[in-house]
């Protein structure tokens, strides 16, 4: 096993430079200038003479060779330098600093909820198939699966926010400076990201415990006179985790794709409004930076699913 | 003696495709929520379909005078800020919306589940090579791929078909990753096991056609039994 994770480190890191590359490409093959951009937001741009914004791309190492830069950039990043903002003209990591707590401190908690909520509602929903409780949790998953976030985050703040006036409507404080402002604040952004997940979580959940439900060794369990407690939990539970904990994983992905809509409509100034400006502004390192640690993460925690399949069920092994 | 054979023949011929198709009719009709999802999307399509005959006004056309009207006889459901319909812009709008999500499902779904299945049959170096590209593709900021496809298409394909490619090529990596996960489960299950056992047995007793079956048997029955724990996850993305 431990072989097994060193490999597949040493073959994220592969990854990784494979991520690091098309993004940098890409990026630099859309077409617009960020020195153009950058001159024509903050200064008046028919005056800025082109001496001065050669001399804006030259700090900014834009006047090299493309391989030049790439290799400047990654060599920078494994040192532990992300680059400066050529928009914010500030050091991108502080910039990172900033944001990504708000950001992860929201995608946990909405993964936290989906995860375990979901779970439940999954379980509840299969072990009392076609009794009232199935039949109010599994059409609601439907709702959960097909609201658009958007919408919700607006009926939300419309509901519990304008008319009333429990929840603060938008912002972020962190829970580190006034834990029951940021709690309050963060209730109806993490209830939005986590509906999708919680939703899919509990139809895949349910779908699967079904399955494993006709399977002899379930009824060998329940011959056996245990109660229901320990079949569901012991019996049913790992061995339909496997499909669930695979949506987890790739759920990972979609919360961050996700909080790029709920930052919006909240107000809230983590990565995901800053991913949007920085790919609209062409800020080429602020994005080369927030697509390299959310990659990291997100390999991270595919190579914890493909683990955590050996662990729920033991008869599949790694080679 | 005879009453095997008879039962080993009705066995064989048995029409499979149709009695799995009547056990699928009644499955899913069976199910009012199911039914009256499919006559609402069956609607849609319609409504889709014959669009420009439905319409009550031209959707792009705006109405003078006509700005954000409460809903009334003249328009149903009130018009926008150009004055324009909204019943009649739905109804286009429902024509965008269906062709993108059923076409992008559809398409990242015939190429993620397959995937898949090959890594987590094959397993080895397979496995890690198509299971770590997916990865380099989720990791990848699906706005920026957007962006980056439309740059790139743009003089190939109309701006609709750069969002379907982009949200097709989005979408692989979730389902080959499921896919993936199921597989490696039932490849260790009875099922999974016991074609494979079938499958050494032909081949070293009688000639390669049998074991070929038999891997075509084994694959079809591993691609339905994923299909089960697929189910849900799949329309999730319309």
């Amino acid at each position: 096993m431990t072989v097994y994770i060193i490999r597949r480190l040493l073959i994220a890191l592969v990854v990784l430079i494979l991520v690091t590359l098309i993004v940098f490409f890409v990026m630099r093959l859309l077409p617009g200038d960020p020195v153009l951009i950058y001159v024509a937001q903050t200064a008046e741009f028919e005056e800025m003479p082109q001496e001065k914004i050669e001399e804006l791309r030259a700090e900014f190492g834009l006047d090299k060779h493309i391989m030049v830069q790439y290799a400047n950039w990654v060599v920078g990043v494994f040192r532990g330098d992300l680059g400066t903002s050529i928009f914010y003209r500030e050091d991108v990591g502080t910039l990172m600093l900033e944001r990504f707590p708000i950001t992860i401190h929201l995608g946990v908690l909405a993964f936290i909820v989906s995860a375990v909520l979901g779970v439940l509602a999954g379980m509840v929903a299969a072990v009392r198939r076609g009794k009232w409780l199935d039949r109010i949790v599994t059409p609601l998953t439907y709702v959960g699966l097909t609201i658009p976030v958007f919408l919700l985050g607006i009926l939300l703040i419309y509901a519990f926010g304008v008319k009333l006036g429990w929840l603060p409507i938008s912002g972020y404080t962190s829970p580190l400076d006034d834990f029951w402002l940021s709690t309050r604040q963060a209730i109806m952004p993490v209830f939005c990201l986590a509906i999708f997940g919680l939703a899919a979580n509990a139809r895949q959940m349910r779908s699967s415990m079904l399955e494993v439900t006709q399977q002899d060794y379930i009824r060998t369990a329940w011959s056996k006179g245990l109660r229901e407690r320990v079949v569901v939990m012991r019996h049913m539970l790992k061995n339909s985790l496997i499909p669930v904990i695979t949506l987890m994983g790739v759920s990972v992905a979609i919360l961050f794709g996700g909080q790029i809509l709920i930052e919006r409509v909240f107000a809230i100034p983590g990565v995901g409004s800053l991913l949007v400006s920085s790919i609209f502004g062409q800020d080429y390192v602020v994005v080369q930076a927030i697509t390299v640690i959310i990659a990291v993460i997100i390999l991270l925690v595919n190579l914890v699913v493909d683990i955590s399949y050996a662990w729920l069920d033991p008869r599949i092994r790694y080679g | 003696m005879v009453e095997k054979h008879t039962s080993e023949i009705a066995f064989s011929e048995a029409p499979v495709r149709v009695s799995e198709w009547r056990r699928f009719r009644r499955v899913f009709f069976e199910r009012k929520l199911v039914t009256f999802g499919l006559v609402i999307l069956l609607l849609m399509v319609i409504a889709a379909v014959f669009a420009p005959l439905l319409v009550p006004y031209d959707p792009y056309q705006p109405g003078k005078g006509e700005s954000l009207l409460q809903p009334s006889t003249k328009h149903l459901l009130g018009t926008d800020l150009l004055g324009r319909d909204t019943l009649s812009r739905l109804i286009y709008g429902a024509r965008t919306a269906l062709m993108v999500g059923f076409i992008s499902v559809f398409t990242s779904f015939f190429i993620g589940v397959p995937l898949g299945i090959i890594a987590g049959y094959f397993g080895g170096i397979i496995n890690m090579v198509i299971m770590r590209a997916m990865d380099a593709l989720m990791c990848f900021p699906m706005l920026l791929l957007a962006l980056f496809l439309a740059a790139v298409l743009k003089d190939y394909f109309s701006g609709i078909w750069v969002v379907i490619i982009a949200l097709s090529i989005a979408i692989i990596p979730g389902y080959a990753r499921v896919t993936h996960g199921v597989t490696l489960s039932i490849k260790e299950s009875d099922v999974g096991t016991y074609p494979a056992q079938c499958l050494s047995a032909a081949d070293s007793a009688d000639d390669d056609a049998a074991g070929g079956f038999n891997l075509g048997r084994s694959r079809a029955q591993l691609l339905g039994h994923t299909r089960r724990g697929l189910g849900s996850h799949g329309l999730r993305w319309l």
